[in-house]
């Protein structure tokens, strides 16, 4: 029972960090103003580019080294995500292009590129293949004891139990959240987010700071991409992995809005994510059997408590839980 | 842009001016320059991937078979262009179902949820109810049951908008895949221990048309194209439409109950959709589908293109036709092109596809702005350009 439940937590866990990445990126970029529906398609970006260019590295190399082989994975994954990022904002910020059509075609191109990428590299006749060295590394436990207790059981399984990457989101969660509410550049960011033309008329480079917003989430996103094929999918990339981020992808669009654009919120927001994805499997924990039909309707949980926060938050019309204002707005100054 | 104050004086290399409505001539420039574009990058691509053995006009002539069918060949004609023809037709619905949304600046991404649900609901009356019926009783009822059920889809968060302000594009977003679970529970339920849920009894089907089940769902598909051209462009609810599309307060000044102008038209693109999903499970595939697989088949994933589509033709139902077919080239030819060559066997297709979108995407800002470079300074005769440089 205690086991059946702890190993539901740490799934949950693992889970929450793929799209605590994702959410925290969009969260970033949505800041800005940039509605970036590509998401699941950058994520899928940086999970082919991540694991892409570890995997060669370790192939290729006569000894791995762990440090350059989790830096590569995660220098690659930030920045051909970010690169993705900056071709939606030329598209949608300089091009004055329509948002949503630009996102919707950033995951087809996205997706796409991710698939040919990873094809690039396995050998023909290959279903899948794994970056070993790599997910040993993403994998490893904090080395941390707590002797052989049941309480300490239970710590170390939830709080320690897992790869570094857990607490790289966290860290990033509690810097973005300082970042946005503490900083002026941030307080400049969620002006340009709020209204553009009044950041504008203040003296903000309104494009310089919807590109590094855009560009930099992007790259955060793709990091989850990166985290699902070397810890949640063991190192394994294959084209229906590709399927399986893109899937989380449009998740973590929704944790965006769950989490009411605030990034210390996204923390135990995924986490919720993650414990009711698998309520399915673990469904037995409360007595209560189900057929594999009726858990179909389990995984519709998050989508449902999604739209109910959307709908909570705006019918309260509290002004610190909406949208950014200008969310999904191209900024012309000429415009009025 | 003139965010440096020393050189308020100096104007930008390149500023962006805004254009008047772009003309007939110049929208249909921008959109061959983009496909040139397009073409361009597309071909290096190929030559790159195919590392020189695929030339442009071989890729081109297999994406041409693929769609097309090989000339000459009548039978390959015949499938293939049957094939694009009932997936053209229902990329339009779809496209043509969202162009009143979108007109009305309404952005409903939840095209998949709705077609979902018109499809889902015509199935459990073809499961269910499909032998106890005369066959007229049983169509009429699928074809109303669908349309409501899209309809209701799409009004729920029309009824949040027009009366919370709630947002419509994260709102319709999250229902397509409560819309995917729904079914997915009834997939799962009638599959039960099989491996794949069997087709439904062939007495429920609609009935052919051009020997095809799915010829009704052409005839009606591409009559709704028509339809709506004239819905929106001559009557009066069309116009509405528009005015709340540009301007909701200038549409309240004029009278106009904008709740209800929001709610009716979600219902139009809701049902219109509905129907979709109804008329493809009766006609086209006799069957649901279940969400974790590559493709879903109801849909198709053109929930999600149609928005592409419907935007690029600038919400002529018409144009659509056009853009539709584009689609199926770029998505069937390139799977021709996969099976042909194996460097493009996967991925490749979407990565062309995104392509050929990004290039029409951006090019559609030349239709509404233009460029104008920095002219070389008279000091004696200050241009007009440079006066209001300074002035901002």
């Amino acid at each position: 029972m205690l086991s059946t439940i702890l190993s539901w937590i740490t799934r949950a866990i693992l889970f929450g960090v793929v799209i605590m990445f994702g959410a925290m990126g969009e969260t970033l970029t949505e800041k800005s103003g940039n509605m970036n529906l590509g998401t699941p398609g950058i994520m899928c970006i940086g999970g082919a580019f991540g694991f892409g260019c570890t995997y060669l590295y370790e192939m290729n190399a006569q000894n791995p080294n762990a440090f350059l082989s989790i830096f590569i994975a995660i220098f690659c994954a930030f920045f051909f995500s970010a690169l993705a990022g900056a071709l939606f904002c030329l598209l949608t910020t300089t091009l004055r292009a329509n948002q949503n059509v630009t996102g919707l075609a950033m995951t087809i191109f996205g997706s796409g590129l991710a698939k040919f990428f990873g094809m690039f590299i396995i050998p023909e006749g290959v279903v899948t293949v794994k970056a070993t060295f790599a997910n040993r590394l993403f994998s490893k436990r904090m080395p941390v004891e707590l002797g052989s207790g049941k309480i300490a059981t239970v710590i170390e399984e939830v709080f320690f139990g897992h790869g570094f990457m857990l607490y790289v989101a966290i860290v990033i969660a509690i810097v973005m959240a300082v970042f946005l509410k503490r900083t002026r550049v941030g307080l400049n960011l969620r002006a340009v987010g709020e209204n553009s033309g009044t950041a504008d008329a203040a003296g903000i480079n309104v494009s310089r700071y919807k590109y590094l917003a855009t560009s930099v989430g992007a790259g955060i996103a793709g990091l989850g991409g990166a985290y699902y094929i070397l810890d949640y999918n063991y190192g394994g990339w294959s084209t229906g992995a590709a399927g399986g981020i893109q899937a989380l992808g449009w998740l973590a669009v929704a944790l965006v809005i769950f989490a009411i654009w605030r990034p210390l919120n996204l923390i135990w927001g995924s986490f919720l994510f993650g414990l009711c994805y698998w309520l399915y499997n673990y469904i037995g924990v409360f007595g209560v059997r189900m057929t594999s039909a009726q858990s179909a309707l389990l995984e519709a949980i998050p989508y449902v408590i999604t739209i109910l926060v959307l709908i909570i938050s705006s019918v309260q019309k509290k002004r610190e839980n909406q949208p950014p204002a200008a969310l999904g707005r191209s900024y012309f100054r000429e415009d009025r | 842009m003139t965010e440096s104050g020393k050189h308020t004086t100096r104007e930008p290399l390149v500023r962006i001016v805004k254009r008047g409505l772009p003309s007939t001539g110049r929208s249909i420039a921008v959109r061959a320059g983009s496909l040139l574009a397009a073409l361009l990058i597309c071909g290096i691509y190929i030559l790159v991937v195919g590392k020189g053995e695929v030339t442009i006009g071989n890729a081109l002539s297999q994406m041409w078979n693929g769609t097309f069918g090989i000339p000459g060949n009548a039978r390959s004609m015949r499938i293939m262009l049957w094939d694009t023809a009932i997936y053209s037709a229902k990329l339009l619905c779809i496209s043509v179902a969202l162009a009143p949304a979108f007109k009305m600046k309404f952005w409903n991404i939840g095209a998949e949820g709705q077609i979902i649900m018109g499809g889902l609901m015509t199935a459990i009356l073809m499961h269910d109810f499909g032998s106890g019926m005369p066959k007229p009783l049983l169509i009429f009822l699928m074809v109303i049951v669908c349309i409501v059920s899209g309809a209701i889809w799409g009004v729920i968060p029309a009824v949040f908008k027009a009366y919370w302000g709630t947002n419509e594009t994260l709102f319709t977003l999250m229902m397509n895949y409560v819309a995917m679970k729904i079914m997915d529970y009834f997939y799962n339920m009638w599959k039960g221990k099989l491996s794949a849920l069997p087709t439904f009894p062939e007495q429920t089907w609609l009935p052919p048309l051009f020997d095809r089940s799915y010829g009704w769902n052409i005839v009606i598909f591409v009559a709704l194209a028509v339809i709506m051209y004239f819905y929106l462009k001559k009557t009066k609810q069309g116009y509405e439409i528009a005015v709340v599309g540009d301007s909701a307060n200038t549409a309240r000044y004029a009278g106009i109950n904008v709740r209800k102008v929001i709610i009716r038209t979600m219902a139009i693109s809701g049902a219109i959709c509905g129907l979709c999903g109804g008329l493809t499970v009766a006609g086209q595939n006799h069957n649901i589908a279940y969400s974790a697989e590559a493709v879903h088949t109801v849909t198709s994933g053109y929930g999600f293109t149609a928005i592409i589509v419907a935007w690029l033709a600038n919400f002529n139902t018409l144009g659509m036709i056009l853009i539709a077919v584009l689609i199926q080239f770029l998505e069937k030819g390139t799977g021709q092109l996969g099976n042909s060559f194996p460097a493009f066997a996967v991925g490749a297709g979407n990565v062309m596809i995104g392509i050929v979108l990004f290039c029409i995407i951006g090019g559609a800002f030349f239709m509404n702005y233009k460029l104008v470079f920095r002219k070389k300074a008279h000091p004696k005769h200050k241009s007009e350009t440079e006066v209001r440089a300074s002035d901002a």
